[in-house]
Formats: C-alpha cells, sequence, structure tokens
C-alpha cells in the first residue's frame, strides 16, 4: 500500500535511555508510553478499590470497612477507571499511534501534547490526596449529585467542611483541561497532517474513531467543567446554582452533568471499537468488512450520542415526554452500534484466523460488548428502566461494556501494539491465561448483577438483604478472579520489555501504515513521508502480500506468528 | 458421474446439523428464560406491573437470542476458520456487501422501531393513572396531564372500583428514614407504610435534606424525590403481602440501610390497623411538620434531619395479624 525505501526502515532508531519518560519530552511516542504506563498505574489502584468493594459485599453487613468508608470508595473507583484509566489509555494509544498510522512526523502542537500529558499525574494525585483531609474522600458517586455533595461531612461529633468533594472537583477540572487539550491536537493532526494520498476514506478505522472520540470530548468537557465549577462554588463560595436550599435546582445539574457523561461512555468505547477494527482484519487475513459503513456508523455515534444523555434521568425529576423523546433517541443509537457489530463478525467470518492473544481479546471484545449492548437497549425502554435504573442491574449493563467493551479492547490494543512500541513481543502464554481467567472472571462476576438487580437490590449500598447473599458470593468470587488475572499480565509486560522475543517492523504482516516503520519506530518516524496509494486493509489481494504464494512476498521480510 | 456426487458431502451435513442445533439451543435457552422471568423479577404487586412484566419478557427473549447468537458465531468461527499450523496465506478480499449492509441497517431499525412503539405504549398505561410533570412549574397544575392524573381507574389497571376514593399518603424520606402521614385520618404518622389492597393510592413525596428514591420491586415503581418539590406517584396494589422500600438514591452514609416495611392488606385489616394506630395517637406533635405534604422552602442539614428521625423509630405492632 505504501511505496517505502529501504532506508527509512531500521535507520535512526530513538536513543533507548529511559530517563526521557520522565521529562517533559515532545515526541508523541514518548508522550504515547507516558500515558499508557500511567493510565495502568492508576487501573491498578482503581482495581485494589474494587477487591475492597467486593470483600465488603460478600456479605450482608457493612463489615469490612464503615459505610462512609465504602461511599468513599466506589466513588473514587469510578472517577479513576473513568477520568484516569480508560479516557488516558485511550488517549495514550492515539498518541502514540495517530501520526504513524496517518504518515505525520509527530502530533500537531508537541508542546501541548506534553502539556496535556503532564496535567494527568497531578490530577491524580490531588484526586487521592482526598485521603489525607480530615473530611476523607467525596462519598457523592461519581455524579457528585447535589445537594448530597455539597452537604458537611460529620466526622465524630464534628461537622467539617467537605475538603473531599473540593478536591475531587479540582481533580475532574484538571482532567477535563487535559481531555481538551488532547482532543484539539488530535483533530488538528488528522484534518491537516496526513500524508499525501491518505485521504478521509482511506484513514485506518481507529484514526476515524480517534477523531470523533475528540470531537466529542471538545463539544462535551466544557460542559462537564461548567457544572463541576458552579458545583465547587455551590460547596466552597456558598452560591446557590443547585442548592435547593439555596433556591438552586439540582436537576439542572444532571442535565449539565449528564450532557457530557452520556457521550463520555462513547468517549471511551470508541477507541477500543477503533483498535478492535485493526486487529480483526490483520488476523482474520482479511478486508474489514464494509470500511465506509463502520466509518459513518462511527460518526452517527458521535452524532446521536448527543441526543440521548437524559436517559440517565428517566426516574429522575422529568416530564413524560422528555422521557420518551430520549427513549426514541436511546434506541435509535442501537442502529449504527449493530450494523458495526455485524461488520466486525463478516470480517472474521471465512477469513484464515490466527488465533494470537490480541486476536482473542479482539473477538471476546465483540462478545461481550454485545452483551452489554443488549442491556443498554433494555435500559433504554422507559417502563423497564424504571424498575431497574439505580439497581445493580446498571452496574451489570456499565460493566459489560467498560470491562467486557473498553477494557478487553484496550488489552487487545496493547498486546497487537506492544511489538511495534517495544521491538518484542509479549508471551503468548502468558497472554491465553491472561485472556482466560479475563473472560471467565468477568462473567462470574457481572452476569449474576442482572439478576440481583433486577430481583430488588439497588446501588451504590454498603449492606443489602440477606436473600441476596448467594449471588453477591459469585459475584466476588468473580472479582477475585479477575483480580488474580490482572498478574499474569503484569507479569508479561515485566518480563517481555526487557527479554521478550525480538519483533521485526511488521510482525504480524498487517498492511498498516504504521508497520512499515521499525520497531521501535525511529525519531520522527519517516525518514522520507509515505505516499499512499489505497486503503488499509487489502488483505487477499494477490499482488500485494496475500501470501507466501504471491509474488509480491519475497521482498516482504520474513513474517512470525503464533496461533 | 456416479450418484454419490449428488449426495452433500459428510462436512456440509455436519455444518447443517451444527446450524440446526445452535438454532434450537439458542431458542430454547431464550424461551427458557422468557417463561421463567419469575426468577428474575420479584412477583408483580401493582396492577402496574403487569405490563411492564410482559415489556421485560419480551425484551429479555430478544435480548438473549441476538447475545448467544453473536457469541455462537464468534465460537464457531474460532473453530472452523482457525488457520492450519504453517498457512500463512490470506484469506478471500471481500471488502463488503452492499446488500449485507442494506439487510442489518434495515433489521435493527424494524427492531428497535417495534421495541419503541412498545415501549411507549406500555409507557402510556403507566402513566395514565401516574403522569410526571417533572415538577416543571410551566406545565402549571390545569394542565392535562393533571385531568388525566384523576383517572386511576383506567380499565388497563384491573377491575373498576366504583366509588373508591384513592388513599392519600405523604411519603417524607430524610437521611436515612421514611415518614409515612395520612392525612385523611388525622395526621396518623407511622414508620411502614400500610396500604390498602385493590385501592388507588396516591403517593405524595418530599425529600427533606437530599434526594432519595422510592422503590418497591414489586410494584416496579421508581422515582426520585427531590428537595424542595413535591413528586406524585400513583398505584394499584393488587396483592397482598409484605414488601421492602428501597432508597434508591445515593443519599449518604446509611443510604444502604434507608429502608422499610410495605405492607398491602385487605381493606378490613387496613381499616383494623388504622384505627388501632389512631387510638394510641399515631399523631406526634413534635413532627407537625411532616403532616403537610407541601416541600420545605428550606430543606434541612443532615444535623438537623438527624434530630428528626429520631422520633420515629420502628413501631413495635407490626400491621394488624
Ligand atoms: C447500545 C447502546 C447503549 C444504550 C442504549 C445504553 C443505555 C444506557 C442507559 C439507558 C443507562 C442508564 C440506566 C440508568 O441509570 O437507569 C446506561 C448506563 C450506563 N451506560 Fe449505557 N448504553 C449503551 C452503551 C454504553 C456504552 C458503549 C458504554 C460505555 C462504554 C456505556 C456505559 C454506561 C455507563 C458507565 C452507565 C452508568 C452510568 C451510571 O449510572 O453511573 N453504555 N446506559
Ligand atoms: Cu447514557
Ligand atoms: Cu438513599
Amino acid at each position: 500500500m505504501v511505496d517505502v525505501s529501504a532506508s527509512q526502515t531500521g535507520s535512526n532508531r530513538a536513543t533507548g535511555d529511559w530517563r526521557r519518560y520522565f521529562t517533559f519530552n515532545t515526541d508523541h511516542k514518548v508522550i504515547g508510553i507516558q500515558y499508557l504506563v500511567t493510565a495502568f498505574t492508576f487501573y491498578l489502584i482503581g482495581g485494589l478499590q474494587a477487591m475492597i468493594i467486593r470483600a465488603e459485599l460478600a456479605t450482608p453487613e457493612a463489615n469490612v470497612v464503615s459505610q462512609d468508608a465504602y461511599n468513599g470508595l466506589f466513588t473514587l473507583h469510578a472517577t479513576i477507571m473513568i477520568f484516569l484509566w480508560i479516557i488516558p489509555m485511550s488517549a495514550g494509544l492515539g498518541n502514540y499511534l495517530v501520526p504513524l498510522m496517518i504518515g505525520a512526523r509527530d502530533m500537531a502542537f508537541p508542546r501541548l501534547n506534553a502539556a496535556s500529558f503532564w496535567l494527568i499525574p497531578p490530577a491524580g494525585l490531588v484526586l487521592l490526596s482526598c485521603y489525607l483531609v480530615p473530611s476523607g474522600p467525596p462519598q457523592a458517586g461519581w455524579w457528585s449529585y447535589p445537594p448530597l455533595s455539597l452537604q458537611a461531612i460529620q466526622v465524630g461529633e464534628q461537622t467539617v467542611f467537605n475538603y473531599g468533594q473540593s478536591l475531587w472537583c479540582i481533580g475532574v477540572g484538571i482532567l477535563g483541561i487535559s481531555s481538551i487539550l488532547a482532543a484539539v491536537n488530535f483533530i488538528a493532526t488528522i484534518l491537516a497532517m496526513r500524508t499525501e494520498g491518505m485521504t478521509l476514506f482511506r484513514m485506518p478505522i481507529f484514526i476515524w474513531n480517534t477523531l470523533v472520540t475528540s470531537v466529542i470530548t471538545l463539544l462535551g468537557v466544557p460542559i462537564l467543567t461548567a457544572a463541576v465549577v458552579l458545583l465547587w462554588s455551590d460547596l466552597a463560595l456558598g452560591t446557590g446554582f443547585f442548592d435547593p436550599a439555596r433556591g438552586g435546582d439540582p436537576v439542572v445539574y444532571q442535565h449539565m452533568f449528564w450532557f457530557y457523561s452520556h457521550p463520555a461512555v462513547y468517549i471511551m468505547i470508541l477507541p477500543a471499537m477503533g483498535a478492535v477494527s485493526e486487529i480483526l482484519p490483520t488476523f482474520a487475513r482479511k478486508p474489514l468488512f464494509g470500511y465506509r459503513v463502520v466509518a459513518i456508523s462511527t460518526v452517527a455515534i458521535g452524532v446521536i450520542g448527543f441526543t440521548v444523555w437524559a436517559h440517565h434521568m428517566f426516574t429522575s425529576g422529568t416530564p413524560d415526554w422528555l422521557r420518551l423523546f430520549f427513549m426514541i433517541t436511546s434506541m435509535a443509537i442501537a442502529v449504527p452500534t449493530g450494523i458495526k457489530v455485524f461488520n466486525w463478525v463478516a470480517t472474521i467470518w471465512g477469513g484464515k484466523l490466527w488465533l494470537t492473544t490480541p486476536m482473542l481479546f479482539a473477538m471476546g471484545f465483540v462478545g461481550m460488548f454485545v452483551a452489554g449492548g443488549v442491556t443498554g437497549v433494555m435500559l433504554a425502554s422507559v417502563p423497564v428502566d424504571i424498575h431497574v435504573s439505580n439497581t445493580y442491574f446498571v452496574v451489570a449493563h456499565l460493566h459489560y461494556v467498560l470491562f467486557g467493551g473498553s477494557v478487553l479492547g484496550l488489552y487487545a490494543a496493547v498486546y497487537y501494539w506492544f511489538p511495534k512500541m517495544t521491538g518484542r513481543f509479549l508471551n503468548e502464554t502468558l497472554g491465553k491465561v491472561h485472556f482466560w481467567t479475563t473472560i471467565i472472571g468477568l462473567n462470574l462476576a457481572f452476569l449474576p448483577m442482572h439478576q440481583v438487580g433486577l430481583l430488588g437490590m439497588p446501588r451504590r449500598v454498603a449492606e443489602y438483604l440477606p436473600q441476596f447473599t448467594f449471588l453477591n458470593q459469585i459475584v466476588s468470587l468473580g472479582a477475585a478472579v479477575l483480580g488474580i488475572s490482572t498478574l499474569p499480565f503484569l507479569l508479561n509486560v515485566l518480563i517481555s520489555w526487557l527479554a521478550g522475543t525480538q519483533a521485526e517492523s511488521d510482525p504480524w504482516r498487517s498492511h498498516g501504515l504504521e508497520w512499515t516503520v521499525s520497531s521501535p519506530p525511529p525519531l520522527e518516524n519517516f525518514g522520507q513521508l509515505p505516499v499512499i496509494t489505497a486503503g488499509p486493509y487489502e488483505y487477499g489481494i494477490v499482488g500485494k502480500g496475500a501470501g507466501p504464494e504471491d509474488p509480491s512476498e519475497a521482498q516482504t521480510s520474513s513474517t512470525r506468528g503464533d496461533t | 458421474m456416479n450418484r454419490f456426487d449428488r449426495l452433500p458431502r459428510a462436512s456440509t451435513i455436519f455444518k447443517v446439523v451444527l446450524l440446526v442445533v445452535a438454532v434450537v439451543v439458542i431458542t430454547l435457552a431464550s424461551f427458557l428464560i422468557g417463561g421463567n422471568i419469575d426468577w428474575l423479577l420479584p412477583l408483580a404487586g401493582s396492577a402496574e406491573a403487569k405490563s411492564v412484566d410482559q415489556l421485560f419478557r419480551f425484551l429479555a427473549i430478544v435480548g438473549t437470542m441476538i447475545t448467544l447468537a453473536i457469541v455462537a458465531l464468534l465460537v464457531y468461527s474460532g473453530f472452523a476458520f482457525k488457520r492450519a499450523p504453517d498457512d500463512y496465506s490470506d484469506g478471500p478480499p471481500i471488502e463488503g456487501s452492499l446488500q449485507l449492509e442494506i439487510l442489518w441497517t434495515i433489521l435493527p431499525i424494524v427492531l428497535v422501531t417495534f421495541l419503541g412503539v412498545y415501549s411507549y405504549d406500555v409507557y402510556l398505561k403507566l402513566i395514565r393513572s401516574n403522569p410526571q410533570t417533572g415538577a416543571s412549574h410551566h406545565l402549571g397544575p390545569q394542565s392535562q396531564l393533571r385531568e388525566v392524573a384523576q383517572v386511576t381507574d383506567s380499565p388497563e389497571l384491573g377491575p373498576k372500583r366504583e366509588g373508591q376514593a384513592e388513599l392519600t399518603v405523604a411519603v417524607e424520606s430524610v437521611q436515612w428514614a421514611w415518614v409515612f402521614t395520612y392525612p385523611q385520618s388525622g395526621g396518623l404518622t407511622t414508620a411502614e407504610l400500610h396500604l390498602p389492597v385493590n385501592r388507588p393510592v396516591v403517593l405524595k413525596m418530599t425529600a427533606k435534606d437530599v434526594i432519595h428514591g422510592f422503590w418497591v420491586p414489586e410494584f416496579r415503581l421508581k422515582q426520585d424525590i427531590i428537595p424542595g418539590r413535591t413528586t406524585e406517584i400513583r398505584l394499584l396494589p393488587d396483592r397482598v403481602g409484605e414488601y421492602v422500600l428501597h432508597c434508591t438514591q445515593l443519599c449518604g452514609t446509611y443510604h444502604g440501610a434507608m429502608r422499610a416495611t410495605v405492607f398491602v392488606q385487605t381493606a378490613a385489616e387496613f381499616e383494623k390497623w388504622r384505627t388501632t394506630q389512631v387510638a394510641v395517637g399515631g399523631r406526634d406533635a413534635a413532627v407537625a411538620t411532616v403532616v403537610d405534604p407541601a416541600p420545605l422552602l428550606t430543606p434541612l442539614r443532615s444535623a438537623q434531619t438527624a434530630q428528626l428521625v429520631k422520633h420515629f423509630q420502628p413501631q413495635p405492632n407490626r400491621g394488624s395479624e
């Protein structure tokens, strides 16, 4: 697909000094790794909190931690998982891959890029520092609905100012700014820095998804930031925007919050969908089925995604017409989502599958995401949602899409691009152990949640009725399996980064542009900018590297792949 | 050409059998779930619940089918299309198919349109007796929705109940307790909710401090209660029993323990309970504010509500049995 001169591969290897990862480096590849490692560190913290949460829920009574500590745990767990793990992890992948995939030497604004990364560690520390202040962590959930989030905290006999909530507002505010800066950068890079011949409809689907994600971020985050600023002002300055005790309206906050936070679920899933759309064709050895349709569906999801936010408020202070309107739009969004799923299955169908670890994770993504999408449509139906809203059924839904979807997709991406980033393979055996323990743990943990929610267990509770004990114990067991499943991955990354099998520039025989440069890519990526003459998924075409029998294979470097 | 050429090959037969088995298993599994939704949902306790359950059953069947079908396709692909160990060749260069794209665009559109219309219909039944204005003040008290609100006796909600007045209960939520007041019984105030069976009920709900949520799973109704407004829920309990009312909106430290018991009783038992309660002086002068279902202009701070809750320890005598 590209004219590659021999001189530009393998030459000019980046310096391997590890210290550059701790500096204000402006190389998009360094920043990408900084994002990935930072996000994964926060994932471990959020995961540890999940383990404590499930330990608490192994019995009906509140006995492992106090109720207040429990409320703090799920508030921070959700905040960390969303704002410090999935979103920065996706941004990290984008940072590493976007310039390589569109044929650019770096992002459009390298310094802005470094700045948006360097906002994240301090924001994370601000959030976590809530454990050090007298009021303890915020306890109002990641929605931080007023007036609860505006209440002072009772510590023993004393009532103290809600420092924890203040820190939450500041932390989320900084993270919002970081997201906006990154989004501006992605949009500028993708629109203005594509190499010659890289037309919009020759862009890899991952690029389409990053573009749409960035536009959503740019339109949504300012509203969230405004909501958080007003909330903080109610809290700390005594204004009354949302506080009914001062004449404010808490439902206005809910609208502002969800106007961002519904689209945010697409911010969290689209990059993973993009990664999976790259991985499936490579390992099925077939072109992505319906490339244009998949690209257009992505845009459609982005657009419709802004019209469905109030489905999170079906039981709040909302009138009937509003509930019905948002029910229709929420159901409509299932259509482009469904189309994508069908196209992924059709891509796999009839291929020659290499069942590598990234391929397993990508296929797992498709299956688990469907389960979460289906319950999403059930939630969109107002009469059903009125019963299950704010119960464990919703918790089950969101974990199928966020864990079964986003997290599996991100893992697939790590296994797939790790050879590009480090020049070494991740170990396949450990990878497969990781995959199967994850799939088992995930279904054990999240499937029974549907039932326990439908039967009557609300979410965000430290104690529950004794008749739900058995189901909750299965869930906690599954959570433990999930916790353990992370270990083979950690071990794998540590060992493989230092001593894994060496990888060629194109170890998966992928046709993506990022695979034409050495692994890891040289500084500035491309010696001479490539010229694009075709789309990114031209598998199986004789004359374009269709396999050993294809004469064009002769020039291509040797191949490798496990099954 | 011998006659065996016309017989299907063994692998084709195997595929057909596999397909038939998969379709049968997936269909059976889906209908098994649809046919046993009492595994998933508590028994319905209100007239409103029945149509919700029908809708849920339908969604559960279709949802299970779609999920299992996609997972089955993936698992089958994993076995059927796995490459041979040393095969590095590519698959067929199929880039798409317009017919298929049209098919799987139309299919979900038809499905969600049907679901939308069905859900809309069920919701109209719910709000026929139970409209939510979302306390949108611009609709005003005289709006049409308010008129409909009086028609609790819609035919969809069971047999007609001649001349029976609705029972009004004021539901107060405070951190972390429920307080029920019966204005038609001289302001009788209790910590349990007693409702007569088959009589329309209007719950006028207010929150004193933060947002709480009213949910009795058996009633299939849930409504957030927002401080500063009165939120109404209307329902027709139609099964005698003892249920649990849960708070469903995070409301602070003891949110998880903010429950109350709900008794749905026969008219005679309800009457007996009511008279004994009034006789023992259920009205507590100290909480006269609670009797008024109008929202407080100034919601309380947590310390104040803690003070208030002390008056509402659950009563030892449970109903009339
Ligand atoms: C088929 C498309 C989807 C539909 C129709 C859908 C619908 C819904 C609805 C109606 C709710 C609110 C339930 C309630 O609180 O009562 C909800 C919650 C949620 N959904 Fe989805 N959803 C879909 C896909 C996704 C995706 C792709 C993600 C993320 C990657 C996601 C993440 C979430 C989260 C995080 C929540 C819970 C928010 C919270 O209450 O804390 N959803 N979804
Ligand atoms: Cu949403
Ligand atoms: Cu509560």
